[in-house]
């Protein structure tokens, strides 16, 4: 589903990534890990196409396309979905009619007709239901004044709305209590399926109690210097990251 | 129909009117021509107003009247060239609460008051485009509100062509209250001022939707010189939308008179080509514990200008005054060019005033969050935008005021 090779990129001429190497096949989980600044939110930036990073060599293939030269909009409705660690406020910008306007691009996309207000409302009231995001932010402007679980649940509202192939959740979980953790991990299961693929990026072993992952990748200085099973996980929340200095 | 009939004669005060318009006359002619060194048009792109404006006039038809009358507001009230049109008004349906006067047929005393208040303020300015607006007033209504109007009020003043003034002066009585629509249309090269002056008496309250466009404004110069008075717990909110036009110069002087009242200004103009819009706002708090809050918004194209110029005064002894002030712009292309000036003057101890501006594009983590989301980059734009405009044209009361400021203001960010 999603290959990733010899990935070199950075911003304003700053390398970032390094030789960057992953793969993600159909109906996986995989769990990226590091520390500040080993490039994790970086990764998540460059695959989803933001024009201030600069691939400078390797490639990115999602579903057998070279995303190289791809916008970003092309790249989200063709199934790559993007959960930020920072969801930006826009002002002004209703939440559900902004929800309908990127579903519909996504079906216009992909041959299907575009839903009116009317047929959008049911979908959308069920799967607010699926995230327990109260009714009363869906005609709120675009994350505006959301609390931080607030604008997390929302993306995870748009994850399960848009249904993507692939999800890369950046840090979905940084932030949220224990029950907005829960809700967040148990949309995050709903949505996991053999025909999908779901990169979480996190610093913490507790969300990857909740959504077990099949592999476990530690990412510093912008590559990957280890993988693992779950186990990893749990070994790096005991030990840190130091350790991996020294192997 | 059309508007061939005019404005009616003036009454016996009439001298004295006639004698304040000599008097603008000169008193213009003694300031001569703006120029950029003058503080009040320091921001004002002055070219336009060289070329001449052409003195003819014409016709509204019943049709074009009917095109700018706004969805669900029957009570219309026509100016046409800065005249009271009562012969194409539609005042059966204006509300018992509300008596419409011809400022022309104003009795003696009422007539000679108001030349008398206008006079003060034509002796205390430097600034010419209040000359103009008396020099070139060829009349106006009166609006007197008692109790609560129990439906809003549209009024529609069309320019086809030549200078034109026109004054609406709106009393409102200790507990009135008034919905108020105003369209201002320009139908042709023109030079108009038409002034809104606000008495609101103790506890009254005037909301008011403002729209200025028409097919037409592109070479149309606009001069609005609104007065607002404010008394003890009385509301002001005045929401504009505007298109801009060849020169738009918008001035607002309020005075919060009173203590607990409060107004709110609300302004959005959205400019493309070689449009100006220019806000000039003086507002004083004479008196403490009331409110002020303004909202003043550009969407800046093309090689269009934008300026606001606002001064918040808090008197000594205003304590407990709270005033905010915003001017918000958004500049879509390199050409387009965006002043800001705004200022406090405090005088008072305890107040609480606050004041800012800012001048930016559309932001690009914005635009990208959009577009990861699958929306096209043009399409982002165009909602990125219309959600900077939202901030205040989402607040024009009226829904058909609403439909109409989407359709002719905020149409061009549509692309």
């Amino acid at each position: 589903m999603l290959v990733i090779d010899r990935l070199c990129a950075g911003v304003n001429g700053q390398p970032i990534l390094k030789e960057l190497s992953l793969t993600v096949k159909a109906g996986e989980v995989h769990a990226i890990m590091g520390p500040n600044g080993s490039g994790k939110s970086t990764l998540s930036k460059v695959i989803a196409g933001h024009p201030a990073y600069e691939v400078t060599s390797g490639s990115i293939t999602f579903q057998g396309r070279d995303l190289a030269g791809v916008a970003p909009e092309v790249r989200a409705t063709s199934g790559i979905f993007i959960g930020f660690q920072y969801p930006v406020e826009v002002p002004g910008v209703n939440n559900a009619d902004f929800l309908r306007m990127a579903l519909n691009a996504k079906r216009k996309a992909t041959g299907q007709p575009e839903l009116d207000a009317k047929a959008f409302a049911p979908i959308l009231h069920k799967r607010m239901e699926d995230v327990e995001l109260d009714e009363v932010l869906r005609d709120r402007q675009l994350n505006a004044g959301f609390s931080g679980g607030q604008k997390k649940r929302n993306e995870i509202l748009q994850m399960v709305v848009l249904e993507p192939t692939l999800a890369i959740l950046d840090e979905t979980d940084s932030g949220l209590d224990i029950d907005a953790l829960r809700v967040v991990a148990r949309g995050i299961e709903a949505y996991r399926r053999s025909d999908r693929g779901i990169v979480l990026i996190t610093h913490y072993q507790r969300l990857l109690e909740l959504v077990v992952p099949d592999r476990v990748h530690v990412l510093a200085g912008g590559t990957i210097v280890t993988s693992g099973g779950k186990e990893l996980a749990i070994e790096l929340e005991a030990k840190g990251y130091d350790w991996l200095d020294r192997t | 129909m059309s508007s061939q009939g005019g404005p009616s004669a003036p009454a016996a005060w009439g001298t004295a009117f006639a004698e304040l318009r000599a008097a603008a006359t000169a008193r213009a002619a003694v300031l001569g021509p703006p120029t950029t060194a003058l503080e009040d048009w320091r921001y004002v792109q002055l070219a336009p107003l060289k070329q001449p404006i052409a003195t003819s006039r014409r016709a509204v038809t019943v049709s074009e009247i009917d095109t700018h009358r706004v969805r669900g507001l029957p009570a219309c009230i026509v100016f046409v060239d800065g005249a009271y049109r009562a012969d194409l008004s539609n005042l059966a349906s204006i509300p018992a609460q509300i008596a419409v006067d011809d400022l022309l047929q104003l009795s003696e005393s009422d007539g000679r008051l108001l030349v008398a208040r206008w006079r003060a303020e034509l002796d205390a300015t430097d600034d010419l485009a209040i000359c103009w607006s008396f020099a070139d007033c060829v009349g106006g209504a009166r609006l007197r509100v008692r109790g609560l109007a129990t439906a809003p009020v549209h009024v529609l003043s069309f320019a086809t062509g030549g200078a034109s003034a026109g004054r609406i002066v709106i009393e409102l009585s200790p507990g009135a209250a008034l919905d108020l629509a105003v369209s201002q249309v320009a139908l042709g090269r023109s030079r108009s001022c038409l002034g809104i002056e606000v008495e609101a008496g103790q506890g009254s309250s005037l909301r008011v939707d403002e729209l200025q466009y028409g097919p037409a404004a592109a070479a149309a110069q606009l001069f609005p010189a609104n007065r607002l008075d404010l008394a003890r717990d009385a509301q002001v909110s005045w929401t504009s939308a505007r298109a801009g036009a060849e020169l738009a110069r918008t001035r607002v002087r309020a005075e919060l008179g009173g203590v607990g009242c409060a107004l709110e200004l609300r302004s959005l103009s959205v400019l493309d080509g070689q449009r100006q819009a220019h806000d000039v706002v003086r507002l004083a708090h004479r008196s403490g514990q009331n409110t002020s809050t303004q909202l003043f918004k550009n969407i800046v194209d093309g090689s269009a200008i934008a300026s606001f110029d606002g001064l918040v005064a808090i008197d000594h002894g205003a304590d407990l005054a709270s005033a905010a002030q915003r001017n918000n712009n958004l500049l879509l292309s390199a050409k387009a060019r965006v002043d800001t000036r705004p200022q406090l003057d405090i005088l008072a101890d305890d107040v609480k005033a606050s004041h800012g501006a800012t001048v930016g594009q559309l932001d690009a983590d914005e635009l990208f969050y959009l577009r990861a989301r699958g929306i096209g980059a043009e399409q982002a734009r165009t909602l990125l935008t219309g959600g900077f405009a939202a901030e205040v044209s989402g607040l024009l009361r009226q829904p058909g005021m609403r439909e109409l400021a989407g359709r002719e203001v905020l149409g061009s960010l549509a692309g």
